[in-house]
Protein backbone atom coordinates (compact mmCIF):
# COMPACT_ATOMS: atom_id res chain seq x y z
CA UNK A 1 0.00 0.00 0.00
CA UNK A 2 1.13 3.44 -1.47
CA UNK A 3 2.45 5.53 1.75
CA UNK A 4 0.85 9.75 0.91
CA UNK A 5 4.22 10.45 1.25
CA UNK A 6 4.88 8.83 -1.84
CA UNK A 7 1.76 9.26 -3.79
CA UNK A 8 3.20 13.38 -3.10
CA UNK A 9 6.32 12.43 -4.16
CA UNK A 10 4.93 10.64 -7.34
CA UNK A 11 2.53 13.54 -8.18
CA UNK A 12 5.65 16.19 -8.00
CA UNK A 13 7.31 14.54 -11.06
CA UNK A 14 4.10 15.60 -13.20
CA UNK A 15 2.92 19.53 -14.14
CA UNK A 16 -0.67 19.93 -14.72
CA UNK A 17 -0.99 21.53 -18.25
CA UNK A 18 -5.18 21.76 -18.28
CA UNK A 19 -7.69 20.39 -20.47
CA UNK A 20 -7.08 20.22 -24.13
CA UNK A 21 -8.99 23.49 -25.14
CA UNK A 22 -12.51 22.28 -26.72
CA UNK A 23 -12.85 19.65 -23.19
CA UNK A 24 -12.21 23.14 -21.54
CA UNK A 25 -14.63 25.16 -23.36
CA UNK A 26 -17.14 22.45 -23.03
CA UNK A 27 -16.87 22.51 -19.16
CA UNK A 28 -16.87 26.48 -19.00
CA UNK A 29 -19.45 26.63 -21.04
CA UNK A 30 -21.58 24.34 -18.86
CA UNK A 31 -20.44 25.70 -15.65
CA UNK A 32 -20.92 29.50 -16.27
CA UNK A 33 -24.64 30.41 -17.51
CA UNK A 34 -23.84 32.19 -20.95
CA UNK A 35 -24.89 36.33 -20.67
CA UNK A 36 -25.64 36.16 -24.48
CA UNK A 37 -27.95 39.28 -25.13
CA UNK A 38 -30.05 36.49 -26.89
CA UNK A 39 -31.13 34.83 -24.04
CA UNK A 40 -33.50 38.22 -23.28
CA UNK A 41 -35.17 37.53 -26.95
CA UNK A 42 -38.04 36.09 -25.85
CA UNK A 43 -38.54 38.41 -22.94
CA UNK A 44 -38.09 41.63 -25.40
CA UNK A 45 -40.39 39.92 -27.65
CA UNK A 46 -43.38 39.48 -25.35
CA UNK A 47 -42.57 42.92 -24.32
CA UNK A 48 -42.81 44.45 -27.91
CA UNK A 49 -45.87 41.94 -28.13
CA UNK A 50 -47.97 42.55 -25.43
CA UNK A 51 -47.12 46.93 -26.28
CA UNK A 52 -48.68 45.98 -29.56
CA UNK A 53 -51.33 44.78 -28.57
CA UNK A 54 -52.18 47.24 -25.86
CA UNK A 55 -51.79 50.03 -28.32
CA UNK A 56 -53.80 48.03 -30.61
CA UNK A 57 -56.59 47.60 -28.21
CA UNK A 58 -56.80 51.62 -27.38
CA UNK A 59 -56.77 52.16 -30.93
CA UNK A 60 -59.69 50.05 -31.60
CA UNK A 61 -61.60 51.85 -28.31
CA UNK A 62 -60.94 55.69 -29.79
CA UNK A 63 -61.86 54.39 -33.54
CA UNK A 64 -64.98 52.87 -31.20
CA UNK A 65 -65.34 56.30 -29.69
CA UNK A 66 -65.21 58.42 -32.44
CA UNK A 67 -68.44 56.71 -33.72
CA UNK A 68 -70.60 56.92 -30.52
CA UNK A 69 -72.68 60.12 -30.73
CA UNK A 70 -71.32 62.43 -27.82
CA UNK A 71 -73.85 63.88 -25.72
CA UNK A 72 -75.15 67.43 -26.31
CA UNK A 73 -73.74 70.25 -24.07
CA UNK A 74 -76.71 70.99 -22.34
CA UNK A 75 -75.37 73.76 -20.80
CA UNK A 76 -73.95 75.57 -23.98
CA UNK A 77 -77.02 77.92 -24.24
CA UNK A 78 -76.30 79.47 -20.88
CA UNK A 79 -72.67 80.76 -22.35
CA UNK A 80 -74.48 81.65 -25.73
CA UNK A 81 -76.96 83.56 -24.56
CA UNK A 82 -75.72 84.97 -21.31
CA UNK A 83 -75.12 88.46 -21.64
CA UNK A 84 -71.42 90.04 -21.33
CA UNK A 85 -70.83 91.80 -18.01
CA UNK A 86 -70.93 95.25 -17.85
CA UNK A 87 -67.21 96.47 -18.18
CA UNK B 1 -25.67 22.21 -23.70
CA UNK B 2 -26.45 25.41 -23.12
CA UNK B 3 -28.05 27.09 -19.73
CA UNK B 4 -30.59 30.01 -19.50
CA UNK B 5 -29.50 31.97 -16.03
CA UNK B 6 -33.20 31.48 -14.25
CA UNK B 7 -33.87 34.94 -14.19
CA UNK B 8 -34.52 35.32 -18.00
CA UNK B 9 -37.49 32.48 -17.34
CA UNK B 10 -38.46 34.69 -14.40
CA UNK B 11 -38.49 37.54 -16.77
CA UNK B 12 -40.27 35.84 -19.30
CA UNK B 13 -42.81 34.70 -17.30
CA UNK B 14 -44.10 37.47 -15.39
CA UNK B 15 -44.57 39.06 -19.02
CA UNK B 16 -46.54 36.75 -20.19
CA UNK B 17 -49.40 37.01 -18.58
CA UNK B 18 -49.21 41.06 -19.29
CA UNK B 19 -49.10 39.52 -22.92
CA UNK B 20 -51.75 37.79 -22.22
CA UNK B 21 -53.99 40.46 -20.92
CA UNK B 22 -53.09 42.35 -23.65
CA UNK B 23 -54.33 40.16 -26.62
CA UNK B 24 -57.36 39.27 -24.80
CA UNK B 25 -57.86 43.35 -24.72
CA UNK B 26 -57.70 43.50 -28.24
CA UNK B 27 -59.74 41.18 -29.04
CA UNK B 28 -62.45 42.24 -26.80
CA UNK B 29 -62.00 45.34 -28.48
CA UNK B 30 -62.19 44.37 -31.94
CA UNK B 31 -65.28 42.55 -31.12
CA UNK B 32 -66.82 44.98 -29.52
CA UNK B 33 -66.32 47.31 -32.28
CA UNK B 34 -67.47 45.02 -34.79
CA UNK B 35 -71.16 44.69 -32.74
CA UNK B 36 -71.29 48.46 -32.61
CA UNK B 37 -70.86 49.11 -35.84
CA UNK B 38 -73.15 46.18 -37.12
CA UNK B 39 -75.91 47.97 -34.98
CA UNK B 40 -74.69 51.52 -37.10
CA UNK B 41 -74.54 49.79 -40.50
CA UNK B 42 -78.50 49.02 -40.37
CA UNK B 43 -79.04 52.62 -39.76
CA UNK B 44 -80.31 51.64 -35.68
CA UNK B 45 -79.15 53.96 -32.94
CA UNK B 46 -76.21 53.89 -30.68
CA UNK B 47 -77.02 56.92 -28.74
CA UNK B 48 -78.71 60.31 -28.65
CA UNK B 49 -79.87 61.14 -32.01
CA UNK B 50 -79.46 64.69 -33.19
CA UNK B 51 -82.66 65.39 -34.83
CA UNK B 52 -83.49 68.99 -36.26
CA UNK B 53 -86.98 69.88 -35.16
CA UNK B 54 -89.39 71.19 -37.43
CA UNK B 55 -91.19 74.61 -36.11
CA UNK B 56 -93.99 72.67 -35.11
CA UNK B 57 -92.51 69.62 -33.36
CA UNK B 58 -90.30 72.04 -31.79
CA UNK B 59 -93.51 73.71 -30.15
CA UNK B 60 -94.68 69.93 -29.01
CA UNK B 61 -91.82 69.57 -27.60
CA UNK B 62 -91.41 72.40 -25.64
CA UNK B 63 -95.53 72.10 -24.45
CA UNK B 64 -94.74 68.53 -23.76
CA UNK B 65 -92.12 69.63 -21.46
CA UNK B 66 -93.54 72.60 -19.52
CA UNK B 67 -97.07 70.18 -19.11
CA UNK B 68 -94.59 67.36 -17.62
CA UNK B 69 -92.94 69.59 -15.00
CA UNK B 70 -96.93 71.13 -14.06
CA UNK B 71 -98.05 67.26 -13.83
CA UNK B 72 -95.19 66.14 -11.38
CA UNK B 73 -95.82 65.33 -8.44
CA UNK B 74 -99.94 64.28 -9.42
CA UNK B 75 -101.54 61.84 -6.71
CA UNK B 76 -105.22 61.47 -6.07
CA UNK B 77 -105.27 63.09 -2.68
CA UNK B 78 -102.58 64.19 -0.03
CA UNK B 79 -103.46 61.30 2.90
CA UNK B 80 -101.96 58.13 1.82
CA UNK B 81 -105.20 55.95 2.97
CA UNK B 82 -107.10 58.37 0.81
CA UNK B 83 -105.00 58.45 -1.89
CA UNK B 84 -105.36 54.46 -1.86
CA UNK B 85 -108.57 54.05 -1.70
CA UNK B 86 -109.11 56.81 -4.34
CA UNK B 87 -106.44 54.85 -6.73
CA UNK B 88 -108.39 51.60 -6.23
CA UNK B 89 -111.76 53.11 -7.27
CA UNK B 90 -110.41 55.06 -10.59
CA UNK B 91 -108.94 51.40 -11.21
CA UNK B 92 -111.85 49.25 -10.76
CA UNK B 93 -114.31 52.06 -12.05
CA UNK B 94 -116.12 52.09 -8.63
CA UNK B 95 -116.69 55.97 -9.61
CA UNK B 96 -118.71 57.13 -6.73
CA UNK B 97 -120.18 60.93 -6.58
CA UNK B 98 -117.52 61.11 -3.79
CA UNK B 99 -114.65 59.65 -6.18
CA UNK B 100 -115.66 61.57 -8.82
CA UNK B 101 -115.70 65.09 -7.42
CA UNK B 102 -112.31 64.36 -5.05
CA UNK B 103 -110.56 63.29 -8.44
CA UNK B 104 -112.11 66.29 -10.12
CA UNK B 105 -110.58 68.85 -7.29
CA UNK B 106 -107.42 66.95 -7.34
CA UNK B 107 -107.56 67.85 -11.33
CA UNK B 108 -108.40 71.37 -10.85
CA UNK B 109 -104.65 71.85 -9.65
CA UNK B 110 -103.51 70.82 -13.05
CA UNK B 111 -105.14 73.51 -15.48
CA UNK B 112 -102.10 74.49 -16.68
CA UNK B 113 -100.75 70.99 -17.40
CA UNK B 114 -103.87 70.11 -19.49
CA UNK B 115 -104.09 72.87 -21.39
CA UNK B 116 -100.54 72.32 -22.48
CA UNK B 117 -100.94 69.01 -23.04
CA UNK B 118 -104.11 69.90 -25.24
CA UNK B 119 -101.71 72.10 -27.26
CA UNK B 120 -99.48 69.91 -27.78
CA UNK B 121 -101.68 67.39 -29.33
CA UNK B 122 -102.80 69.36 -32.20
CA UNK B 123 -98.85 69.31 -33.22
CA UNK B 124 -97.09 66.83 -34.49
CA UNK B 125 -94.40 65.04 -32.01
CA UNK B 126 -90.59 63.84 -33.63
CA UNK B 127 -88.83 63.69 -30.10
CA UNK B 128 -87.41 65.96 -27.36
CA UNK B 129 -84.78 68.19 -28.79
CA UNK B 130 -81.38 66.77 -27.80
CA UNK B 131 -79.98 67.43 -24.10
CA UNK B 132 -83.50 68.13 -23.04
CA UNK B 133 -84.59 64.95 -21.51
CA UNK B 134 -83.52 63.74 -17.92
CA UNK B 135 -84.23 60.84 -15.98
CA UNK B 136 -87.75 61.76 -14.57
CA UNK B 137 -88.95 62.72 -17.55
CA UNK B 138 -90.47 59.55 -18.49
CA UNK B 139 -92.74 59.77 -15.08
CA UNK B 140 -93.37 63.21 -15.25
CA UNK B 141 -95.44 62.13 -19.01
CA UNK B 142 -96.56 59.14 -17.25
CA UNK B 143 -98.45 61.35 -14.74
CA UNK B 144 -99.58 64.03 -17.42
CA UNK B 145 -101.21 60.99 -19.61
CA UNK B 146 -102.86 60.24 -16.52
CA UNK B 147 -104.15 63.68 -15.87
CA UNK B 148 -105.92 63.78 -18.95
CA UNK B 149 -107.16 60.54 -19.09
CA UNK B 150 -108.59 60.99 -15.36
CA UNK B 151 -110.19 64.33 -16.93
CA UNK B 152 -111.86 62.29 -19.64
CA UNK B 153 -113.67 60.16 -17.33
CA UNK B 154 -114.71 62.96 -15.04
CA UNK B 155 -115.85 64.39 -18.29
CA UNK B 156 -117.84 61.42 -19.31
CA UNK B 157 -119.49 61.00 -15.80
CA UNK B 158 -120.81 64.91 -16.39
CA UNK B 159 -122.18 63.56 -19.61
CA UNK B 160 -119.99 65.44 -21.75
CA UNK B 161 -118.96 63.35 -24.27
CA UNK B 162 -116.99 65.19 -26.44
CA UNK B 163 -115.28 67.10 -23.83
CA UNK B 164 -114.27 63.36 -22.72
CA UNK B 165 -113.34 62.39 -26.02
CA UNK B 166 -111.29 65.48 -26.58
CA UNK B 167 -109.72 65.05 -23.11
CA UNK B 168 -109.23 61.25 -23.87
CA UNK B 169 -107.63 62.61 -27.33
CA UNK B 170 -105.02 64.32 -25.57
CA UNK B 171 -103.66 61.27 -23.82
CA UNK B 172 -103.19 59.14 -26.12
CA UNK B 173 -101.21 61.78 -28.03
CA UNK B 174 -98.93 62.20 -24.86
CA UNK B 175 -97.75 58.02 -25.33
CA UNK B 176 -96.03 59.58 -28.48
CA UNK B 177 -93.79 60.76 -26.07
CA UNK B 178 -93.61 58.06 -24.11
CA UNK B 179 -91.74 54.42 -24.69
CA UNK B 180 -94.46 52.37 -24.56
CA UNK B 181 -98.32 52.18 -24.49
CA UNK B 182 -100.14 53.84 -21.51
CA UNK B 183 -103.20 52.22 -20.09
CA UNK B 184 -105.59 55.07 -19.65
CA UNK B 185 -107.42 54.65 -16.81
CA UNK B 186 -110.91 55.09 -16.84
CA UNK B 187 -111.31 54.57 -20.84
CA UNK B 188 -114.07 51.67 -20.02
CA UNK B 189 -116.11 54.52 -18.42
CA UNK B 190 -115.53 57.14 -20.98
CA UNK B 191 -116.39 54.46 -24.39
CA UNK B 192 -119.23 53.45 -22.05
CA UNK B 193 -120.46 56.85 -20.76
CA UNK B 194 -120.13 58.99 -23.95
CA UNK B 195 -121.61 59.16 -27.26
CA UNK B 196 -119.27 61.62 -29.08
CA UNK B 197 -119.53 63.12 -32.31
CA UNK B 198 -118.50 60.90 -35.39
CA UNK B 199 -115.49 64.12 -35.81
CA UNK B 200 -114.45 63.77 -31.65
CA UNK B 201 -114.29 59.68 -32.12
CA UNK B 202 -112.42 59.50 -35.43
CA UNK B 203 -109.85 62.30 -34.23
CA UNK B 204 -109.42 59.77 -30.48
CA UNK B 205 -109.34 56.50 -33.02
CA UNK B 206 -106.74 58.47 -35.31
CA UNK B 207 -104.68 58.76 -32.18
CA UNK B 208 -104.60 55.58 -31.14
CA UNK B 209 -103.83 54.26 -34.93
CA UNK B 210 -100.77 56.00 -34.22
CA UNK B 211 -99.38 54.53 -31.62
CA UNK B 212 -100.86 51.15 -32.51
CA UNK B 213 -97.60 49.96 -34.77
CA UNK B 214 -96.97 46.28 -35.21
CA UNK B 215 -92.94 46.73 -34.73
CA UNK B 216 -93.35 48.42 -31.51
CA UNK B 217 -91.71 45.63 -29.16
CA UNK B 218 -88.60 45.66 -31.57
CA UNK B 219 -88.81 49.94 -31.79
CA UNK B 220 -88.69 49.18 -27.87
CA UNK B 221 -85.58 47.13 -27.69
CA UNK B 222 -83.62 49.36 -30.14
CA UNK B 223 -84.04 52.28 -28.04
CA UNK B 224 -83.65 50.53 -24.79
CA UNK B 225 -80.62 49.41 -26.25
CA UNK B 226 -79.94 53.00 -27.37
CA UNK B 227 -80.64 54.39 -23.91
CA UNK B 228 -78.14 51.15 -22.49
CA UNK B 229 -75.20 52.47 -24.80
CA UNK B 230 -75.34 55.99 -23.87
CA UNK B 231 -75.09 55.72 -20.13
CA UNK B 232 -76.12 57.60 -17.36
CA UNK B 233 -73.48 60.29 -17.82
CA UNK B 234 -71.40 59.15 -20.70
CA UNK B 235 -71.18 55.88 -23.12
CA UNK B 236 -69.94 52.64 -22.39
CA UNK B 237 -67.20 53.21 -24.59
CA UNK B 238 -66.04 56.15 -22.87
CA UNK B 239 -67.03 54.79 -19.43
CA UNK B 240 -64.66 51.80 -20.03
CA UNK B 241 -61.90 53.98 -21.41
CA UNK B 242 -61.85 55.41 -17.69
CA UNK B 243 -61.74 52.21 -16.06
CA UNK B 244 -58.83 50.39 -14.43
CA UNK B 245 -56.72 49.39 -17.78
CA UNK B 246 -56.73 45.54 -16.35
CA UNK B 247 -60.45 45.50 -16.31
CA UNK B 248 -61.56 46.80 -19.21
CA UNK B 249 -61.10 43.71 -21.61
CA UNK B 250 -63.69 42.13 -19.07
CA UNK B 251 -66.03 45.18 -19.12
CA UNK B 252 -66.29 44.98 -23.21
CA UNK B 253 -66.52 41.16 -22.86
CA UNK B 254 -69.70 42.06 -21.09
CA UNK B 255 -70.96 44.76 -22.91
CA UNK B 256 -70.57 42.09 -26.40
CA UNK B 257 -72.21 39.75 -24.42
CA UNK B 258 -75.57 42.13 -23.60
CA UNK B 259 -75.29 43.50 -27.36
CA UNK B 260 -75.57 39.89 -28.52
CA UNK B 261 -78.57 39.38 -26.42
CA UNK B 262 -79.96 42.21 -27.72
CA UNK B 263 -79.52 41.54 -31.07
CA UNK B 264 -80.84 37.80 -30.63
CA UNK B 265 -84.32 39.51 -29.33
CA UNK B 266 -84.53 42.48 -32.18
CA UNK B 267 -84.30 39.87 -34.71
CA UNK B 268 -86.70 37.62 -32.50
CA UNK B 269 -88.98 41.01 -32.03
CA UNK B 270 -88.98 41.92 -35.69
CA UNK B 271 -90.15 38.22 -36.63
CA UNK B 272 -94.03 38.21 -37.77
CA UNK B 273 -96.71 38.46 -35.06
CA UNK B 274 -97.73 34.88 -34.75
CA UNK B 275 -93.56 33.88 -34.11
CA UNK B 276 -92.51 36.74 -32.34
CA UNK B 277 -93.45 36.27 -28.74
CA UNK B 278 -92.04 32.40 -29.20
CA UNK B 279 -88.58 33.92 -30.71
CA UNK B 280 -88.36 35.85 -28.38
CA UNK B 281 -88.58 32.90 -25.60
CA UNK B 282 -86.07 31.17 -27.12
CA UNK B 283 -83.39 33.99 -25.96
CA UNK B 284 -81.46 32.94 -23.32
CA UNK B 285 -82.16 35.88 -21.14
CA UNK B 286 -82.38 39.74 -21.10
CA UNK B 287 -79.49 41.89 -21.15
CA UNK B 288 -78.45 43.82 -17.80
CA UNK B 289 -75.98 46.40 -17.02
CA UNK B 290 -75.44 44.63 -13.38
CA UNK B 291 -74.40 41.46 -12.58
CA UNK B 292 -77.45 38.75 -12.47
CA UNK B 293 -77.97 34.89 -12.60
CA UNK B 294 -79.30 33.19 -15.32
CA UNK B 295 -82.35 32.95 -13.02
CA UNK B 296 -83.10 36.47 -12.85
CA UNK B 297 -82.18 37.10 -16.25
CA UNK B 298 -84.66 34.52 -17.59
CA UNK B 299 -87.62 36.10 -15.24
CA UNK B 300 -86.51 39.79 -16.53
CA UNK B 301 -87.17 38.39 -20.34
CA UNK B 302 -90.55 36.56 -19.36
CA UNK B 303 -91.68 40.29 -17.77
CA UNK B 304 -90.73 41.75 -21.01
CA UNK B 305 -92.25 39.66 -23.38
CA UNK B 306 -95.44 39.67 -21.29
CA UNK B 307 -95.08 43.18 -21.19
CA UNK B 308 -94.91 43.80 -24.81
CA UNK B 309 -98.00 41.81 -25.35
CA UNK B 310 -99.96 43.18 -22.90
CA UNK B 311 -99.37 46.91 -24.48
CA UNK B 312 -100.04 45.48 -27.92
CA UNK B 313 -103.60 43.70 -26.76
CA UNK B 314 -104.24 46.73 -24.78
CA UNK B 315 -104.24 49.18 -27.68
CA UNK B 316 -105.95 47.14 -30.00
CA UNK B 317 -108.44 46.29 -27.28
CA UNK B 318 -108.61 50.27 -26.92
CA UNK B 319 -108.61 50.56 -30.65
CA UNK B 320 -111.39 48.72 -30.61
CA UNK B 321 -113.49 49.93 -27.53
CA UNK B 322 -113.15 53.42 -29.18
CA UNK B 323 -115.22 52.55 -32.28
CA UNK B 324 -118.44 52.19 -30.40
CA UNK B 325 -118.05 48.31 -30.90
CA UNK B 326 -118.95 46.02 -28.20
CA UNK B 327 -116.01 44.50 -26.83
CA UNK B 328 -114.89 40.98 -25.18
CA UNK B 329 -111.14 42.08 -24.34
CA UNK B 330 -110.04 43.66 -21.04
CA UNK B 331 -109.34 47.37 -20.60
Amino acid sequence: MMEHDDLETLLRGYRPIGPPPALRDRILNAAIPRTDLRDWLPVAAAVLCAVMFYWLADHERRVLSASMPTRPAIDDSTFVFEEPLPP
Amino acid sequence: MTQVRPRFIIALLAVLPFLAHSIWDYVEARRLRARIEAITSRGEPVGPRYVQLSAAAADADRLYRAASILASGFDLGAEPRRRHQLSTAVRDGNWTPDVRDEVRARLARYSDAMELADRAAELPFEGFAPGTTYNYLTSHLWSLARICALRAAVRALDGDSDGAYAALYSAVRVQRALDRPFHVPGLKIVVERSHPSPAARARVMRGFEEIDVDDLPKQSLVRMRSLWLSGYDRDVVREMSGMSWLARPWAAHRVTRALDVFALLVEAAGKPESQRVAAMQRVDGFPSPFNVSREQSRAALEQSVRGFMADADWVRCARRAVTGDPITCRL
